[in-house]
């Protein structure tokens, strides 16, 4: 229970955390794209008020999430940690709307898109994009029972290799469903002993 | 970690994300 409670607790920062980067990422933008506070010279554009309290405390709201998701995930077994990697792909898509949607209603009223916002804009959805069509391509190769290098990727990544040296290629879309694992398993090695000492981690219930 | 527990985790998963999404929204009005 208690696990699961940290997860959550972990997503509902990272969720946070994003929210507020998106937020101030506006705010900034509003002011023109770039922003001082502080220091011996006088700023000629000043940051909105909060905005630098909100966005340096959510990029260190990003790392606790991040931490806090593969900690208790881990302890959950399945792809329960694996739920940190969609992390990356909001933060960018959704840093990369910013930069697209002002691209196309600048504050300053210009014609046309702006470019400087729009290339960036282009490049963050690349940034983000990029591992999700990367993960599905795997993913639906792995669960066609392939075995190129993608499919042997997601099977590692997701079949607790871990535990068992010898399982390195065990498939997670076995074709037998007696061959399928029963042992909860875990992204990463490094978890390995939390995972094993936990109380709470139950075998999974075969899928 | 009883399996309803389980079952449910990918709606609870969802429901922290949002629930994540508003506190930033309000935690961003309140610091702006």
């Amino acid at each position: 229970m208690r696990t699961v409670a940290g997860f959550l607790v972990g997503i509902a920062v990272g969720s946070m955390s994003i929210t507020l980067l998106f937020l101030g990422m506006r705010a900034v933008m509003d002011v023109g794209g770039a922003c001082a506070d502080g220091g011996p010279y006088v700023s000629a554009q000043p940051c909105p008020t909060g905005v630098p309290l909100a966005m340096v405390a959510a990029m260190f709201g990003l790392f606790a999430a991040a931490g806090l998701i593969m900690w208790f995930g881990s302890r959950i077994g399945g792809l329960a940690a694996g739920v940190v990697a969609v992390g990356w792909p909001l933060l960018f898509i959704a840093l990369g709307y910013n930069f697209v949607d002002y691209a196309f209603q600048s504050p300053d009223g210009e014609p046309g898109p702006v470019w400087s916002w729009l290339i960036p804009g282009v490049l963050f959805f690349l940034v983000g994009g990029a591992p999700v069509i990367v993960a599905i391509w795997g993913w639906r190769e792995a669960r066609g029972g392939g075995s190129g290098r993608s499919s042997r990727l997601v099977n590692r990544l997701t079949g607790g290799a871990a535990a068992d040296p010898a399982a390195t290629e065990r498939l997670v879309f076995p074709t037998d469903p007696a061959a399928r694992p029963i042992e909860p398993s875990f992204t990463s090695t490094a978890f390995a002993p939390a995972h094993r000492s936990g109380d709470d981690a139950l075998p999974r219930d075969g899928g | 970690m009883s399996d309803s527990l389980r079952r449910w985790l990918p709606v609870l998963i969802i429901a922290a994300a949002l629930i994540g999404v508003w506190l930033g929204a309000t935690l961003f009005a309140a610091l702006t």
